[in-house]
């Protein structure tokens, strides 16, 4: 057995630059609507994957949808293989997170991101369990990073590997929206 | 000198400093640093991408001001004799090597250099020595300079080890980003009328020159024990300030209570010790452990320039919901492209508060206007749904 990885969180003095936003259920769904009013040239700068439940895209910050309830995520300059809360500052340092992250979870090709869907969010909907997560690139880690001060900080944090990420396709968002 | 004259030069600075400033977007604090580095006997380094009105908000000051003005954009070929005058071809023949410095920087009270760590060494060399003594050497040139304050800038602060020791010089740090999305309406109204107004100086360097006597006299006994006690807390949290910056520090809150029209230092004139941390990540940093003494700031001149150094996010927070009001009051109309372009601008500010802050600490203005955000949004996809997943 895996021994746990003792995270501890805290709020960042500087924010990270947001380089990437995370969304879960309902919100996930309703972002990709939107993201369906973008036009073509707006949709290709943007890189994704998607869960059954959960999309997480990439991209320059002036080009991150925003809707009520996502998860924006930055790279720490120290770990640039990880994407975490851009408000949040993890201890270890990030660097020594993403190399342990990486070798608990040695099948996520790298970038991953550490999505936490925080209780900060503003969409009670976020608070229900998840459904079940069978996409090989969202899979919770082996060792959910807690926060000995504020259990509010992480709440249900999954691991995600964005190797994969491709440029936003509106035939694909149809089809993960279920839609013809 | 009497509390009247240090009265009228604040005032007159205090004019010079609001024309210099019409015409700018977001560049309030840069200029209140420019003048608060002058009256301190110190320079400043301004840092950020090409095209956010450096040169233009010193140029503006220094006008506003008046004083000789030496402006230059360094290269890597750059020679001395474009910064600092050609070598005087008479006096060569006669064996000495002397330069005409006339309109060039060792005669500038008032100077920008541009890029400056693209300086060759001959030319960083020199520059060492006028910005901390005031004297310019050359062969067979030495020559007391007028200089009252040296702006560099550059797009990042250096990593080399022989040019941050350069950079050190420059006491006072300013960051300066793009002006933000919400802004741009004003940034280009204001910028199509700035070019016309070159006004004839509003304040004099005599007044300035007051403004730095009274900061030499300006008693810091007062302030000295809640200064330690601040730098105490910065090391406790990682910061370190060379020896050098921290002796200095007291220049930059004696200028700071002289322009607030005091004799005598309180903790409210301590704001400047943010800007003279090196860097912008440590910067929010000092914002952020400082907090609670900064938010004593005071300055009658320098309110921009006070507020940004003891507020950090609160600041940010009012700027985002300044911005979000001016929007949120702007009837988007019904043109489709103008209420797509309405609505982005909304959602970057919307994007800023939730990328900067964590939900459980947002401040009161971020939090406001991000609900009526929300509500306005929720209004607008009731009443004229927005495309379905089959539009576009």
């Amino acid at each position: 057995m895996t021994a746990a990885i003792h995270v501890t969180w805290r709020t960042r003095a500087v924010p990270l630059s947001p380089q990437a936003v995370a969304a879960a259920g309902p919100v996930a769904a309703r972002l990709v609507d939107r993201l369906l009013t973008f036009t073509d040239d707006a949709l290709t700068r943007l890189r994704g994957v998607a869960g059954p439940d959960l999309l997480v895209l990439t991209g320059e910050s002036a080009d991150l949808p925003w809707l009520d309830g996502v998860e924006y995520l930055g790279r720490d300059p120290l770990a640039p293989g990880l994407y975490i809360p851009t408000t949040l500052e993890p201890a270890p340092v990030a660097a020594l997170l993403e190399r342990a992250l990486r070798q608990r979870a040695p099948q996520l090709a790298p970038p991953l991101a550490l999505v936490s869907l925080a209780e900060k969010s503003h969409e009670s909907d976020l608070h229900r369990p998840a459904p079940g997560d069978s996409h090989d690139s969202t899979r919770p880690p082996s060792s959910p990073p807690r926060d000995s001060h504020d259990s509010t900080l992480f709440v249900r944090p999954r691991l995600v590997s964005l190797a994969d990420a491709r440029p936003l396709v509106r035939a694909r968002l149809r089809a993960w929206r279920g839609l013809a | 000198m009497t509390l009247s004259s240090l009265t009228d030069a604040a005032a007159a600075v205090r004019g010079a400093l609001a024309v210099a400033g019409r015409g700018l977007v977001e560049r309030d604090a840069l200029l209140e640093l420019v003048v608060l580095a002058a009256v301190a006997g110190e320079h400043l380094l301004v840092i950020g991408p090409p095209g956010t009105a450096k040169s233009a908000a010193v140029r503006r000051i220094a006008r506003a001001l008046g004083g000789n003005y030496f402006e230059y954009l360094l290269g890597r070929f750059t020679e001395p004799s474009e910064i600092f005058g050609p070598v005087d071809l008479r006096k060569l023949r006669e064996g000495r090597v002397e330069t005409e410095t006339a309109g060039m920087l060792p005669e500038a009270e008032i100077a920008f250099l541009d890029e400056v760590f693209l300086g060759s060494t001959a030319i960083l060399n020199a520059l060492l020595g006028l910005l901390a003594e005031r004297v310019f050497r050359r062969g067979h040139t030495t020559m007391r300079c007028p200089l009252r304050v040296c702006v560099g800038a550059a797009n990042a602060l250096p990593q080399e080890e022989s040019l941050a020791a350069f950079a050190d010089r420059f006491l006072v740090r300013v960051f300066v980003e793009p002006i933000p999305d919400a802004r741009l309406e004003e940034l280009l109204e204001q910028g199509f009328g700035a070019a016309q107004e070159l006004d004839a100086p509003l304040a004099s360097l005599a007044q300035l020159d007051v403004l730095g006597a009274a900061a030499r006299n300006v008693d810091l006994e007062g302030v000295r024990p809640a200064l330690a006690h601040a730098i105490r807390r910065l090391r406790g949290a990682g910061i370190a300030l060379s020896d050098r910056r921290l002796v200095k520090i007291q220049r930059l809150v004696a200028a700071a209570a002289a322009l607030a029209g005091r004799t005598r230092a309180s903790d409210g004139d301590l704001w400047p010790i943010v800007a003279a941390v090196p860097t912008a990540a440590e910067q929010a940093q000092t914002r952020d452990t400082l907090r609670d003494l900064l938010q004593r700031s005071e300055s009658g001149v320098l309110g921009a320039a006070a507020a940004e150094s003891s507020l950090g996010p609160l600041v940010r927070a009012a700027r985002i919901a300044g911005d979000a009001d001016l929007l949120l009051a702007r009837d988007p109309g019904i043109e489709p492209l103008a209420r797509e372009a309405w609505r982005l601008k909304l959602e970057a500010l919307a994007r800023e508060i939730d990328a900067s802050f964590r939900a459980e600490e947002l401040p009161a203005d971020a939090a406001r206007v991000r609900a009526a955000i929300v509500e306005r949004f929720a209004a607008l996809d009731a009443a004229a749904p927005a495309p379905g997943p089959g539009g576009v």
